[in-house]
């Protein structure tokens, strides 16, 4: 498919890839390819329209009609059941008759491409953008494939200057080829073998939990989840730059972090920052009301405990786009809760800790939080931080630590804790050096090799398992 | 007292950010001041606001890539004054 692709004039190329992206789309989901069409078109619509009316107030009006139209699909799709659920606990309570719960298919991606069509419309009305000069690279946008089933959630800007024509760069290939390699190995060698062990101790009655496997649980978890997702991200990135498109980073070492404010700049970047530029800047400013405002000039209103209820709504919006349940919501007003504490008095404190404590920390808080992303339920997410922190109700011997720890799982463990700090720069600097620079080449080589067999081996012996944040 | 905008946008940022030491150029962007970030971002925007007497438009929010862009659309509010 590569070779077709470079093969293929420069003209043909958008439509090759664009085709191919569609064939994607309908392998992986069948008949609601359709649906991903009709979105491409619609918000190829909504760009001309909102650049046209811009400066009237006509323009407001479209924006608003293309976020009605885009969330309206995305909530029927996602959590049309989850609502009906909630409004029949009501009902019964009420004693009234429940209603029908539908149960619409989740379309491949559509967290995703909703969340770009949305940001592309308010940077054309910002004028950061200008509509593409074709449906088909506007479509292209849309529809790349690398990133469809779980992002990054490209920026127009990112991509604009590259859609229209691309010359193959082998220096961008290349590194597209060892990033996507390197993701693969992150995800197959690394987040698979661990899931493993996850989901086995994730499966035990969270009241039957040992304090020991409760946080061996956690601790793979919070790797399994970063190896998969940032893995996941290093392909889709890796793939775009091999069609000759830079798209951003998605992940910076979240880990390293040494407040929570810190994690959310390198965890799932171009999400956060989505959540930063399209809704936590407009609603803090739109909650900046003219009665705050006087307030503000009179000097009473020292603390924006505005922007602090900001802060908790987007996080807690934040973790209902991760999915359409309880436990995610949690997640997200833990999150914000905690960031919103950070920037009242928290982060200053922190921030004179020593480094051991502000990672500490944030490791902790962390680790808490995904035991609500990851538990099935929100009273079994109590339960395992109960059993967390010492109140353990497990008979000690039906479930003993030493049961799941194996040399595999060490291993993949050891990777995992190493792979997440940056170590690159400290082995690019020790790569320049004299004797070693002439086996650095082979040695990178040698090393993709080893990665992409290795992934294959594995791949081959057992079930494919899919990314994680494709349910998303 | 009459000072020039990038004096009076100085101000601004000194007390947003409790910071007397601050020294605007058009060229510095966010990196080079420290606590500007996306929190406290819309705590400056309404500063500024309040000291020029001036509102943005929502969507000129985040159009702000450095200080001089900030600079240029203070003037151009004031000037449609």
């Amino acid at each position: 498919m590569l070779i077709a692709y470079w093969l293929v004039g420069n003209r043909l190329r958008n439509s090759f890839l664009l085709a191919a992206s569609i064939f994607f789309y309908a392998w992986g989901d069948g008949l609601y390819f359709v649906l991903l069409i009709f979105s491409i078109l619609i918000n190829y619509a909504f760009g001309i329209l909102t650049a046209k009316h811009r400066d009237s107030s006509k323009g407001r009006l479209i924006i608003w009609l293309a976020l009605v139209v885009n969330l309206g699909t995305l909530a029927w799709f996602k959590y049309a059941t989850f609502i009906a659920q909630n409004i029949n606990l009501i009902l019964t309570f009420a004693g009234v008759a429940p209603v029908h719960s539908p149960n619409p298919h989740l379309p491949l991606g559509i967290s995703f491409f909703t969340f770009q069509a949305i940001a592309y419309i308010a940077d054309v009305y910002r004028e950061e953008a200008s509509p593409p000069q074709s449906l088909t690279q506007f479509a292209l946008f849309m529809a790349l494939f690398p990133k469809l089933a779980a992002g990054p959630i490209i920026r127009y800007g990112e991509v604009a200057k590259d859609l229209p024509l691309r010359k193959i760069d082998i220096g961008l290939c290349s590194s597209g080829v060892k990033k996507f390699v390197v993701g693969l190995g992150k995800k197959i060698l690394i987040a698979d073998t661990i899931a493993k062990t996850t989901g086995q101790i994730f499966m035990i009655p969270p009241q039957d939990l040992t304090s020991g496997i409760a946080w061996l649980g956690i601790v793979c978890y919070t790797l399994q989840l970063y190896f998969d997702f940032s893995g996941y991200s290093d392909m889709a990135i890796g793939l775009g730059r091999i069609f000759g498109f830079k798209i951003q980073e998605n992940f910076n070492y979240p880990y390293i972090a040494r407040s929570l404010t810190d994690f959310w700049r390198r965890w799932h970047i171009s999400l956060s920052s989505w959540f930063r530029d399209y809704l936590f800047i407009p609603l803090s400013y739109a909650l900046m009301t003219d009665r705050i405002r006087k307030k503000i000039a009179d000097g009473k209103y020292k603390t924006n405990y505005r922007s602090v209820l900001s802060i908790f709504a987007v996080f807690t919006l934040c973790g209902l786009w991760h999915g359409a349940g309880y436990t995610f919501i949690a997640w997200g007003m833990m999150h914000g809760a905690i960031l919103g504490v950070e920037s009242l008095w928290l982060g200053k404190v922190i921030k004179k800790w020593n480094p051991l404590f502000q990672h500490a920390y944030l490791l902790i808080v962390v680790m808490m939080a995904w035991v609500f992303f990851r538990s099935p339920t929100v009273i079994g997410a109590f339960s395992y931080l109960k059993a967390l922190f010492g109140f353990a109700a497990g008979p000690g011997l039906q479930y003993h630590v030493s049961l799941y720890l194996n040399n595999e799982l060490l291993l993949a463990l050891l990777v995992g804790i190493i792979g997440a700090m940056p170590l690159s720069k400290a082995i690019a600097d020790y790569s320049e050096r004299e004797p070693i620079r002439r086996f650095t080449p082979i040695a990178e080589v040698a090393f993709i090799l080893l990665i992409l067999v290795a992934s294959f081996a594995s791949l081959a012996s057992s079930t494919f398992s899919p990314f994680i944040y494709q349910q998303f | 007292m009459n000072m020039t905008t990038l004096e009076k946008l100085s101000a601004v940022f000194c007390e947003v950010f409790d910071d007397e030491e601050i020294k605007l150029n058009p060229a510095m962007t966010a990196n080079d001041v420290d606590g500007w970030d996306s929190l406290t971002h819309v705590n400056l925007i309404v500063a500024v606001e309040g000291k020029f007497g001036i509102r943005f438009a929502q969507k000129d929010l985040l159009t702000f890539k450095n200080v001089g862009d900030l600079l240029n659309c203070i003037e151009r509010k004031l000037s449609e004054k």
